[in-house]
């Protein structure tokens, strides 16, 4: 029986990737210069955080257009309830007459984030880099284009998640976190309000799926709907680029991951994209109670194949078409 | 010139090749596209092109010596050569006169003379976040999966019926064909699709029933439509299902077999029952009812056999418990001998 092949990590050795920054800004790269992932390609200044107050607010000397307020202290009352100045900045009334305090302006700098060549510079905003990746494909994910530092969780107990992430809460802020096997809604609602950038785990519910669809917030499934552990090899693939700069990307369905030159197989080719099954072969099923289970193929019958898992001496059948091979 | 017809599916393929007038093969393909699995490989193009070559590979034919005629369920893929001829499924079910054809995929259905289209299984789990919801969600990620939840799957036919709430218009013809994705390759909880072949007919009438377990009928079909010389014997590809007598009230049945073994039964109102019959020479069946008159038929019956519906009120079966397990009870019976 023939069957397609999946294959969740593919590498691509020439692809073009985009550093744009949020405003126009400067360049410190030409055309043709050599970067690694922590070189500045340039930066940009400007204010990083703004804060709508809400209404009924009332300001606490505020008495010009705009007024500096010191991180920590009183910006105002709403009702009885103190409001404090999360920052250094300026408060300004705005047109509509609501009360917006913003950051003071910070310089934001811009990181390579992969290893490869500068190929073009886009009026003081964005910059073209010829590299390396690997993508890892996700089966579903929410429709945002975003990047950050990969934080690789453990695959831990769902008690343990909570914890985690609260005891990461100092940095969890523009992260792209691995989250484990299978993520609760409240889990991922405490990651979108810690402002991570992005978040991925083996499966989740669709309430999950849906909150991040509804609040544009990057999400992605590595295998599917309902409690599906993410691939061996996949969690073992994430574990060794933990921390490294990673971008994803919702439209295409995929995390890329930059590497390093060498890092490429060379001379792979193209493989084929359906085989013929064989014993000991890898397999993922597509069937209850094993769904996205990987295996090995122990035999073969004519509408159904006997899969192994791991060391368990028993294997389980299997009926086509509800598995594939998996490279 | 071989010539090679393949048919896409929402969740499947197949392909029939012929090489010459004594050779021709049906070659089912129980996968699909889905960009969730495949798209950091390849596009769908490349995807259906590998599985055209690797087809014709195993023929031992190549793409530029072949005429290839495509047929799809929605848009037809490209491919690296031009297909003598493309066609969709509505020209198919058009087209074809021996049968009733009746093509579901999905939760959409076409026949001669209706057709409803939906864009997504997943619409079936709106805000109801269960199992349930999550196998519909996965649907989408791998779309040629068959399920095995017996629940699971009545959802499913329950959307599919919904797009045909007066049940079958047949035109008089009494020779319907069930084709499509949804009928393809089922091997387990076969009851589920008969059950939603008895809730689409709702006329009173005696049908012979058929189920393309192959798409064997958009590749004939599309087949005769390239080469009208072509003379392919398509129940050779389908499963007979039986005789479904659809009536409403009691029925009175006098068979007369050639063994020479006459049974009389009689049916009461408001049941639907399976009378297991599969013969090789026709039997005569001789029928009353207040509804069908006096009628005689010749059945041989089939993998089900005979199928009688007296129910006077056709309301769906799925939002009656009961009615389901009787059902699923009585179709169960007819093969009971393939689950030994």
């Amino acid at each position: 029986m023939i069957t397609p092949i999946i294959r969740k990590i593919t590498q691509k050795e020439r692809c073009l990737v985009e550093r744009v920054l949020p405003i126009e800004g400067g360049f410190s790269v030409e055309t043709g210069t050599a970067v690694e992932p922590f070189n500045h390609l340039g930066e940009c200044r400007f204010s990083q955080n703004k804060l709508e107050l809400p209404k009924g607010f009332k300001p606490s000397n505020f008495k010009t257009n705009t007024r500096f307020y010191y991180y920590g202290c009183l910006l105002g009352k709403i009702g009885k309830e103190k409001i404090v100045a999360p920052f250094d900045g300026n408060m300004e009334m705005d047109s509509q007459k609501r009360y917006i305090f913003s950051e003071n302006e910070k310089n934001y700098p811009l990181l390579a984030g992969v290893w490869g060549i500068v190929k073009s510079i886009r009026q003081n905003k964005s910059v073209l880099l010829e590299t390396q990746v690997k993508d890892l494909l996700l089966a579903a994910c929410s429709d945002v284009y975003t990047s950050g530092e990969l934080v690789v969780f453990p695959n831990p107990t769902d008690i343990l998640k909570r914890s985690y992430l609260e005891n990461f809460a100092k940095g969890i802020k523009g992260k792209v976190i691995y989250i484990g096997h299978f993520v609760e809604l409240d889990v991922l609602q405490k990651a979108y309000d810690m402002q991570a950038s992005a978040v991925l785990s083996g499966s989740a519910h669709k309430d999950a799926f849906d909150f991040a669809k509804d609040n544009n917030f990057a999400f992605g499934l590595i295998s599917g709907f309902g409690k599906i552990k993410t691939p061996e090899s996949v969690y073992k693939f994430l574990s060794s680029i933990s921390f490294r700069y990673v971008f994803f990307d919702g439209d295409q369905n995929i995390l890329r991951i930059p590497v390093r030159p060498e890092d490429i197989l060379k001379g792979e080719g193209l493989k084929p994209l359906i085989k013929q099954v064989e014993a000991g072969m890898g397999i993922q099923v597509l069937q209850d109670p094993y769904f996205g289970w990987v295996g090995t193929v122990d035999r073969i019958c004519e509408s159904s194949i006997f899969v192994r898992f791991g060391v368990d001496k028993n294997s389980v059948e299997v009926r086509v078409p509800n598995f594939l091979i998996i490279e | 010139m071989p010539t090679l017809a393949a048919y896409f599916d929402t969740s499947n393929a197949s392909f029939l090749f012929i090489k010459d007038k004594k050779h021709i093969n049906i070659f089912p393909f129980p996968y699909v596209y889905s960009e969730s699995l495949f798209g950091n490989q390849c596009s769908e193009k490349e995807f259906c092109q590998g599985v055209l070559d690797t087809v014709l590979a195993n023929n031992q034919a190549k793409a530029s010596a072949c005429d290839l005629v495509v047929s799809s369920f929605n848009n037809p893929p490209e491919f690296s050569v031009k297909p003598k001829l493309e066609v969709g499924i509505q020209d198919l079910v058009r087209d074809c006169d021996n049968y009733f054809p009746v093509v579901i995929s999905g939760e959409s259905h076409v026949t001669p003379n209706s057709f409803f289209m939906s864009s997504h299984q997943g619409d079936l789990a709106v805000k109801n976040y269960d199992e349930q919801s999550d196998t519909l969600e996965n649907l989408c990620i791998y779309p040629h999966i068959i399920v095995d939840d017996i629940s699971i799957q009545s959802e499913i036919d329950k959307k599919i019926i919904l797009g045909i709430p007066a049940g079958l218009k047949t035109d008089n013809k009494n020779k319907i064909l069930f084709s499509g994705g949804r009928f393809f390759q089922r091997t387990f909880n076969r009851e589920l699709d008969y059950i939603m072949i008895l809730d689409m007919i709702k006329k009173p009438a005696v049908y012979d029933v058929y189920i393309d377990r192959n798409n064997a009928f958009p590749l004939v079909q599309s087949m005769k439509m390239y080469d009208k010389s072509l003379d392919i014997d398509m129940e050779k590809y389908i499963e007979s299902v039986g005789t479904f007598i659809c009536c409403e009230g009691p029925v009175e049945c006098l068979l007369k077999t050639s063994v020479g073994e006459d049974r009389f039964f009689e049916i009461a109102k408001d049941r639907v029952d399976v009378v297991p019959l599969k013969l090789d020479s026709p039997a005569k069946l001789h029928i009353k009812n207040s509804t069908l008159g006096s009628l005689d038929i010749h059945t041989v019956g089939g993998e089900v056999g005979l199928v009688f519906d007296t129910r006077v009120s056709k309301e769906g079966i799925y939002s009656d418990v009961k009615l389901f397990n009787v059902c699923v009870r009585q179709f169960g019976k007819s093969f009971v001998k393939d689950k030994e």
